[in-house]
């Protein structure tokens, strides 16, 4: 059931745009976003001076005003960044849309960049010699990488629940067989099996080589209009919601009673809130999968799985295109591109058109998530005829 | 010690009480009296308005979860990889946690103990160690490595 006011409905996203994804590309991060931002701009429709609103992650390097004079934007009346790393990518697009729909913008971009692909500059190896942060809690014993941290989670997950190794091994291969039907996709034409899966190396016991995002560069960007000036067949937000469970700490979330019981719990208990859909509804989902265990912890935090069965889920084909959920289906943070989750976003936009390199049939109704591992925020995307 | 290795600053906010006892080779935690509850990491107050107070604990603890971290690692820690670091639930409390090196002896490197012999919910005893100079810091000490009789290997 609803609450109150909602955004359902009332807001578009009306275009699309991304560049090329790759490892080592020649345009810096800036002119990455302003080529996805042009694009989906044009895809849009609307002239650049339209564009009077700007969102996106607190991890962006290249400050708004520079966009705002690269590409002829605005004035602008709203902008705004959203943080915590992948959590924030729906969360962006959901205070992007709740100005939309209140009139505090007329047309808002939400844009995503990365040229982050050389090892040198990964986030965790620029950690300082002095910690201020909560991080300053596990570093100082090695534990130093996102993947590390999510292997605690995994094999504690693995201790309550059994044994994942089969399922996230069809996680891995299931989305790098998206990838292959996605010429967009950095790992097109690279195919895998589960004995590749089984036999890439370990990096962090008990998550493999597989279990990892990819490292890329590239951008990604959407341009949200208000509903009834995007025309009739379009694209509208059903949803929208973030969540931060008491106790959350990004990443190295070791310290509350449950911390299986991640923040999508709660952030999923509000989309549901928000919205007179249920997880029954749902046609296609993007889970944030920087990691391949957090599909499994996100297919059990909204719904589509009970406490401990997403493996199984899994292992019954449940992700892939046949399946009950067809999941991350450009192939996702694991085999398409790895930009925090933003262009999970642009293929639920391309599903709901019909647009999917590999297309869910009538799709209605689309699920998006960030990273459950953070403070995170999700979207139901809806198609409106 | 490691050497280069990143380290937790000793000044942030409602932490005096951690490091003091720290700096006596002891370990010690906010609780609240007023609901009995115990809490880490350090905060202003307790979720049910009562004050905080920093008190000792026993050191004693269980193996909640662990990871073997393999190459490539921040260079300081390379040498030691594959290395395994544990998170130690505190005996007194659910939740009460602290993430750290597992040892068999007290003054082992950070890369003796293997996954074999690791086993979710074993015994663990706090062990308070320099991480640098002047910096101490709890590593856990694996007290009972036998299966429990009965129990398959
Ligand atoms: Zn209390």
């Amino acid at each position: 059931m609803t609450q109150g006011v909602t955004i359902a409905g009332k807001v578009a996203i009306a275009g699309i745009g991304q560049t090329r994804f790759g490892k080592g590309l020649e345009p810096s991060e800036r002119e990455l976003a302003c080529m996805a931002i042009d694009a989906a701009i044009r895809d849009a429709g609307i002239a650049p001076g339209e564009v009077d609103g700007l969102a996106s992650y607190t991890l962006e390097a290249t400050p708004d005003f520079e966009l705002v004079r690269d590409l002829g934007l605005g004035p602008l009346h709203f902008f705004s960044q959203v943080g915590h790393g992948g959590g924030a990518g729906p969360g962006a697009v959901g205070q992007a849309a709740m100005a939309v729909a209140t009139g505090q913008a007329r047309a808002a971009v939400v844009w995503r960049s990365r040229k982050r692909s050389a090892a040198a500059s990964r986030v965790w190896a620029q950690t300082s010699t002095v910690l201020e942060d909560h991080w300053k809690w596990s570093r100082p014993s090695g534990l130093l990488r996102p993947v590390d941290e999510v292997a605690m989670l995994a094999q504690r997950y693995i201790h309550e629940h059994g044994a994942i190794a089969s399922a996230l091994a069809r996680i891995a291969v299931t989305l790098r067989d998206y990838a292959c039907a996605n010429p967009a996709a950095q790992m097109h034409g690279r195919p895998i099996t589960a004995a590749d899966y089984h036999a890439s190396r370990m990096v962090a016991d008990p998550l493999r080589l597989f279990d990892n995002c990819l490292e890329s560069d590239g951008a990604a960007a959407l341009v949200l209009l208000p509903a009834d000036r995007a025309g009739k067949d379009c694209v509208v937000v059903e949803a929208f919601a973030q969540g931060l469970v008491t106790g959350h700490q990004s990443m190295a979330d070791f310290h509350r009673p449950d911390p299986l019981k991640s923040s999508s719990h709660v952030t999923a208990a509000k989309l549901w809130s928000m919205t007179r859909f249920t997880p029954a509804d749902v046609q296609v989902a993007q889970f944030y999968d920087a990691f391949s265990p957090l599909i499994l912890f996100s297919l059990e935090a909204y719904g589509f799985a009970p406490s401990g069965a997403a493996a199984r889920f899994v292992e019954e084909g449940g992700i892939g295109p046949a399946g009950r959920l067809p999941c991350n289906t450009s192939g996702g943070s694991l085999s398409e591109a790895y930009l925090h989750g933003f262009n999970l976003i642009v293929e639920a936009v391309r599903q709901l058109r019909g647009q999917a390199s590999t297309q869910v049939a009538n799709a209605g109704l689309a699920l998006v998530t960030g990273c459950d591992a953070t403070p995170n925020s999700a979207l139901l995307l809806r198609r409106q005829a | 010690m490691i050497a280069d290795i990143p380290l937790p600053s000793r000044h942030g906010p409602f932490e005096q009480g951690l490091w003091a006892a720290l700096d006596r080779g002891e370990l010690a935690h906010q609780h609240c009296a007023a609901c009995d509850s115990w809490h880490f990491p350090p905060r202003w107050r307790c979720h049910c308005g009562g004050a905080l107070e920093y008190r000792p604990v026993s050191g004693k603890a269980h193996l909640w979860s662990w990871t073997q971290v393999h190459p490539p690692v921040l260079p300081a820690f390379a040498p030691f990889a594959p290395y395994v670091v544990g998170i130690a639930e505190l005996v007194e409390a659910p939740g009460l946690r602290m993430v750290g090196s597992l040892l068999i002896a007290a003054d082992d490197p950070i890369n003796r103990v293997q996954p074999a012999q690791l086993r979710i919910g074993m015994p663990l005893a706090a062990v308070v160690r320099e991480i640098a100079p002047g910096l101490p810091w709890p590593a856990w000490q694996i007290i009972e490595t036998e299966q429990p009789a009965g129990e398959a290997s």
